[in-house]
């Protein structure tokens, strides 16, 4: 028995070396710069090589387990900054070299706000603080101590003379160390309140100045800074009572209101009152803009003798009015979907006594002369793109469906992941929902994500930015163009020839056994291309004594799998070609016929390669075989109606577009610009336009990516790269790029009951309420009216807090935003209700009626 | 380099690590009386879903039976055999010895302790089915074979047919749903993410993430909550609308019991692996340690792990795999005791197919059938194999073509059914569960006693 084994080992120790062609060790490293003091896990892949694995660290720093590979970074970056980690096996070695960096620091707020003058002492949070970070408040001298990676504290003395904003940096120390500025400022001194005594005292007198007129009241107030207690009012003529009511004497002149503080009466605050014998004329000169947009807007008007109680009117309603000066006023708003196309009176009511008013300016809004409502544009927008913008509904109502879709179709592709000066951005995802937000394009994104889903490979395989980036790029420039191109450009593309193993996949080999790779054959046909069984046009299975009929078999798949076969990496520029050559994602894959099997196969619906023809006759082939393929526009036509319009598409919708697909009108098959156009145009894509109910399946949930950018676009929020919304995506279920294998974040084929329900697969119980609760962050963490979710994220919601003391009008504004007018009154009436119940003031409604409708299924699931 | 010294030890030590494993337990006895309170009538089971189709083939490795022996698997397996001195050796019943994978060291030293199974060669059938029967086309044969999305289905709804709706946790589930009364958590609850194995025709499952219970956020504004709640129920008609508020209600209510329960979780001593699936299995320990809590009398567990679809770098990929099955195993058997339900709980393994045992260019191997099932807990009749272990002949009497495709020997409605009745699903009622399963010959493979 210990003789046999022994046998046996050394015979199996001998094979391999023999069998061993070429003894490799590959690492695979972290891609990108390692922060400070984190872990990295190295692997290694040997080839003809056996354990163990010995690794170390050549230079640079950090500590790396010999026999597992988990490396630890050093505490601070390297000086110079370049580790070198090598992985050794059997004598043969490889290394990896990367960076290390510190992880960039970033301010999210700070208390208090405002500071007064006098000493402080201010709370940063944020992010990523290194010991030792500093903060810069303008050319204040400051303090700064660490207290943890999100706080700091700052302490310093604001000057007496000090005012307005400063602004606020942190700089992490050492190497590496970023320096990051808010973009917003801190306020000082006067323009500071509250907080610690110490300061110089002072009253503020509100409103300063005032025009009113003779005999009439005005109401001032006192604001204490430094100081409490209360205030003695007086008049230099006239009368003000001990609570700031000061009547106007009975002819005009000019006269100062004082506050004096009871407590130290050299401390006063005054006011300026200019009373008139009766309030002049206001004239309206220009409006800016001129035009007002669909949903929310800032409007300033300019003209003359405007009053401090002056009231801008739009439409016959008055809006809540900032008067900044006798020349200037503004306010700001929301714009409705039926209003759109229509014009409105803006005038300017001075108040009483008189109620003088300006000569009314009539201003446009939205598109003039629309080619489709505002309703039907959001919803188009939805389904076409990554959510109505409002700047983008007027585009698309004054070009018309078909005209938005020719500007869509014919617009420069440009680059979606690509840096300027090479490589691709440091992060695909945040850089994905920065582009989906902001981003132009809208169409090609939407499509590019769509295919992206049915042709799908995963960093999961992948592992690297730049060897997905080259393959959603090519997705992206090719997704107006043909099914047949895009299949060809997928089947040779470098990544894919990764993921489902087509790249380097060789013949038979009878030495070793092994035979061709059946990966991509399977997966091309099952999820690229056909599925598994027989489809009428109307994407019905065809049925054959009441069961449906396979489209292929294991015989066909292994037939397949040879075809695929001889196809290796682009060659390295300026060095020679080999089968396997080194990894390139830049080129598409070559081939190698000498590695190709040259035997006849048999393909779909019997079709026969002959022996002998080449790695690329044989590919050009069996490519057109499946395209011939009569499933395949049923198939890929219900995939983009699931993805772009509804999950449970009726026959009849397949079949329009499979019809298209099949023939474009010019004997193409496969043009995508007419299968999209057919998509959206199809009448059950429309029926939903006017607002009449639909049919009972009709719509799909939003998959997350869409969610986020959905509600954020509606809003007009600007986001960058700095964003956090990947984090959220991958909780949601849709961790981009990123899949757990080839069938996608969630299937087609998912069911709920009896529907057709693919993005329910990652809607669990969990991540919907994860989904709710991501809405109840955006629209409720902050106190700001211009508010940041994480840095990157950036939503305005003043123009509707202008409307929140009129609950059912500003739910008519958030309905107009959100769900196109078209909100149920039930559903509406809710919401008044709980905006009107909602008693934290104007900012706290807006962000319960926005939550409530975002959060709602009406919402989740387009339709 | 290996000698007869390191034979001797690879023998021993096998010995060595069950009975440390033993004195581990034993040595937390103390702390688990405190929690072993609970009702004496509970249950659970843990499907242990092994996405991408596991190769069978290197996880049970025939060394030494009067079929065969590790030279047979050698000449089919060529480059992609594991050497036999890495192996972890098992004796299942007299004159058969196989080998483990090296990487499955837990799991050995639990089968050596009588608490784990291997279920050889299962896979999705219609009938008994024979090579013969296969290439004629003589018998109904599984949809769709070896494609990943219809096996898994296949699997988890223990039905050999594309497009069955509810699998059969859940229909387990739907027969035992009283059991549970008046609790309103349900009997079911998927920590490896989504699952048709955990939906039956009226059970819905929860979802756990690591990290517990998700409730919903609270703003402390009555009108917000109170709108929130009338919006949940509001019905315009879309039934894709219905169903969102549906997950998202049953999402709230369960959060909200499950929350509650886990303040009165005692803190676990087992060593869970830092792995994903060992977070899964230290989730479903915690929920399991809180069950009279939550008013619980049975629970089914799903938990998955993905990456077996080893087309290339099948040696180091399958290696990282299955330790950490192997450790998280082992973890969850650890809990069982020290919680006192070591008799109440019984993981089992299952995988959509097998793979061929013939390599394929890159590495790797494709998708093929029957496969080998790892069946772990305290209940368990352990320390043997059932089922059939196959021929490794390519093209011999147990491949459906040449490449050493096993047609299973084995069906999984057999596999189920097993569990199923250990579980407390009543005979009777077993055929609701798995309607095919009097297709063969027995309906209890006898692994659970």
């Amino acid at each position: 028995m210990m003789t046999k084994s022994k046998l046996l080992l050394a015979t199996l120790l001998a094979s391999c070396a023999v069998v061993a062609s070429a003894q490799t060790i590959t690492i695979r490293g972290p891609g990108e710069p390692v922060n400070i003091g984190a872990q990295f896990q190295f692997t290694a892949t040997l080839t003809g090589l056996s354990g163990p694995v010995v690794w170390s660290i050549i230079s640079g720093g950090g500590t790396i387990s010999s026999s597992t590979g988990l490396y630890m970074a050093p505490a601070a970056v390297p000086n110079p900054n370049s580790v070198t980690v090598m992985a050794t096996a059997m004598g043969v070695s490889a290394t990896s070299t990367f960076l290390v960096r510190q992880p960039p620091a970033y301010i999210a707020s700070w208390n208090p706000y405002s500071i007064p003058v006098g000493p402080f002492s201010l709370s940063v949070s944020g992010g990523n603080f290194a010991p030792g970070a500093t903060v810069q408040l303008g050319n204040i001298l400051v303090t700064t101590k660490y207290l943890s990676q999100y706080y700091l504290t700052v302490t310093g003395t604001i000057p007496a003379n000090a005012s307005g904003q400063v602004p606020i940096s942190v700089t992490n120390p050492g190497l590496g160390g970023n320096t990051y500025t808010s973009p917003y400022g801190v306020p000082i001194g006067s323009g500071g309140s509250g907080g610690g005594g110490g300061g110089t005292p002072s009253i503020t007198v509100n409103p300063a100045t005032v025009s009113i007129v003779k005999g009439t009241q005005q109401t001032f107030t006192a604001q204490l800074t430094n100081l409490s207690g209360a205030v003695n009012w007086t008049a230099s003529a006239g009368a003000v009572t001990s609570g700031g009511i000061f009547t106007a004497p009975g002819s005009a002149m000019t006269v100062t209101v004082t506050a004096t503080s009871a407590t130290n009466s050299t401390v006063s605050g005054k006011a300026t009152v200019t009373v008139v014998d009766s309030f002049p004329q206001p004239v309206i000169s220009t409006l800016n803009p001129a035009a007002l947009p669909f949903g929310p807007f800032a409007l300033t008007v300019t003209g003359s003798n405007f009053t401090s109680g002056a009231a801008i009117s739009i439409g016959g309603t008055a809006v809540q009015t900032a008067f900044v000066n006798a020349q200037t006023l503004s306010c700001t708003g929301v714009t409705l979907a039926p209003q759109q196309g229509t014009t409105a009176q803006v005038t300017v009511t001075n108040g009483a006594p008189g109620n003088l008013v300006a000569a009314p300016v009539t201003v446009a809004i939205g598109a003039q002369n629309p080619q489709v409502p505002a309703a039907a544009a959001m919803r188009f927008l939805e389904q076409a793109g990554f959510g109505p913008r409002p700047s983008d509904v007027m585009q698309l109502q004054q070009l018309g469906f078909q005209g938005w879709l020719t500007q869509q179709f014919a617009a420069p592709a440009g680059t979606l992941y690509q840096l300027p000066a090479g490589g691709v951005v440091p992060n695909m995802s945040a850089h994905f929902m920065t582009n989906a937000v902001v981003g132009n394009n809208q169409l090609r994104q939407k499509v590019a994500f769509a295919i992206s889903q049915f042709f799908v490979v995963s960093l999961n395989k992948l592992f690297y930015s730049s060897q997905m980036a080259p393959y959603q790029e090519m997705l992206y420039s090719n997704a107006f163009t043909t099914y047949p191109n895009l299949l060809s450009k997928v089947t040779l593309d470098p990544a894919m020839g990764v993921f489902l193993d087509m790249v380097n996949n060789d013949k038979a080999n009878p030495a070793t056994g092994s035979v061709a790779n059946e990966n991509y054959a399977r997966e091309i046909l099952q999820l690229f291309s056909i599925g598994t069984n027989q489809l009428n046009q109307d994407g019905s299975f065809v049925l054959v004594n009441g069961l449906p009929v396979p489209t292929y078999d294991q015989t066909t798949i292994q037939n397949f799998a040879k075809t695929f076969t001889g196809w290796t990496f682009g060659a390295t520029p300026g060095k020679a070609s080999y089968f396997p050559n080194n990894t390139n994602f830049l080129t598409p894959m070559i081939a190698f016929d000498p590695h190709h099997d040259m035997t006849a196969k048999t393909l779909l619906n019997a079709v026969t390669l002959p022996a002998g023809q080449s790695a690329l006759q044989d590919m050009t082939a069996a490519l057109a075989n499946i395209v011939a393929h009569p499933n395949v526009a049923p198939f890929v036509s219900k995939f983009l109606i699931q993805h772009m319009v509804s999950s449970n598409p009726s026959p009849a919708y397949i079949a329009n577009v499979a019809a298209v697909f099949n023939d474009n009108g010019q004997g193409v098959k496969g043009d995508m610009q007419a299968v999209i156009t057919a998509i959206l145009m199809d009448p059950e894509a429309r029926a939903g336009d006017n607002g009449n109910a639909q049919n009972v399946k009709f719509g799909h949930l939003q998959e997350p990516a869409l969610y986020i950018s959905s509600v954020l676009r509606a809003v007009n929020a600007q986001v960058d790269d700095a964003n956090y919304f990947a984090w959220d995506l991958f909780n949601m279920g849709q961790d981009l790029f990123n899949s757990a294998s080839v069938f996608n974040y969630y299937s087609p084929q998912f069911h709920v009951g009896a529907n057709f329900a693919p993005e329910f697969q990652i809607q669990s119980p969990w991540t919907a309420v994860y989904r709710v609760n991501f809405m109840d962050g955006l629209f409720g963490a902050y106190s700001g009216s211009q508010a940041t979710y994480g840095p990157g994220t950036t939503v305005d919601l003043t123009p509707w807090m202008s409307l929140a003391g009129n609950p059912a009008a500003l739910v008519d504004a958030l309905d107009s935003t959100f769900t196109h007018g078209q909100m149920p009154a039930l559903m509406k009436s809710a919401i008044v209700t709980a905006v009107t119940g909602t008693n934290q003031g104007n900012l706290r409604r807006v962000q319960v009626g926005i939550y409530l409708i975002v959060t709602s299924s009406f919402y989740q699931v387009m339709h | 380099m290996f000698n007869t010294s390191r034979r001797k030890f690879l023998n021993y030590s096998f010995k060595t690590i069950a009975a440390a494993g033993a004195t581990g337990i034993l040595g937390r006895l103390g702390t688990m009386t405190a929690y072993a309170a609970g009702n004496s009538n509970y249950k659970a089971l843990v499907c242990v879903f092994l996405y991408g189709g596991n190769d069978g083939h290197n996880t049970l490795i025939p060394i030494s039976t009067p079929a065969q022996s590790y030279q047979n698997y050698l000449s089919a397996r060529s480059t992609l055999a594991l050497p036999q001195a890495q192996l972890w050796p098992i004796a299942a019943g007299a004159g058969n010895t196989y080998g483990l994978h090296p990487k499955l060291k837990e799991v050995s030293s639990l089968f050596g302790l009588g608490k784990a199974a291997f279920l050889a060669n299962v896979g999705s059938l219609v009938v008994p089915t024979t090579r013969a029967q296969y290439l004629g086309q003589a018998v109904k044969l599984p949809d769709s074979l070896f494609s990943h999305s219809n096996q898994q289905n296949q699997w988890q709804t223990a039905s050999p047919h594309d497009f069955a709706t509810a699998g059969w946790g859940g229909r387990a589930a739907d027969i035992l749903a009283s059991i549970n009364a008046p609790s309103q958590f349900p009997m079911i609850v998927n920590a490896g993410g989504g699952s048709l194995f955990s939906s039956g025709a009226v059970t819905n499952p929860t979802t756990v993430q690591p990290g517990g219970a998700l409730g919903l956020n609270s703003t402390g504004l009555t009108s917000r909550t109170t709108a929130y709640q009338q919006l949940l129920s509001f019905d315009n008609g879309l039934q894709l609308m219905q169903a969102s508020n549906s997950i998202t209600t049953r999402g709230i209510n369960d959060a909200a019991l499950l929350k509650v329960a886990l303040t009165s979780a005692p803190t676990l001593q087992t060593v869970f692996p830092g792995s994903n699936l060992g977070n899964q299995m230290k989730l479903v320990s915690q929920i399991i340690s809180v069950r009279a809590a939550l008013g619980m009398n049975r629970q089914i567990f799903f938990v998955s792990l993905g990456g077996f679809d080893t087309h290339s770098n099948q040696l180091p990929d399958q290696d990282a795999l299955l330790q950490d099955l192997s450790q998280s195993l082992n973890a969850l058997y650890g809990a069982t005791v020290e919680l006192g339900v070591d008799q109440s709980v019984t993981g089992f393994t299952n995988s959509e197919f097998g793979r061929t045992l013939q390599p394929s260019s890159g590495g790797g191997t494709d998708h093929a059938w029957g496969s080998h099932a790892m069946i772990v807990g305290g209940a368990v009749q352990g320390g043997a194999l059932y089922g059939t272990y196959p021929s490794l002949a390519l093209g011999g009497p147990d491949d459906a073509n040449t490449r050493g495709t096993l047609i299973p020997t084995t069906s999984v409605e057999q596999y189920g059914a097993t569990l199923a009745k250990w579980f407390g699903v009543p005979p009777a009622s077993v055929p609701q569960v798995f309607p095919t399963v009097g297709n063969f010959a027995v309906a209890d493979l006898g692994f659970m006693g």
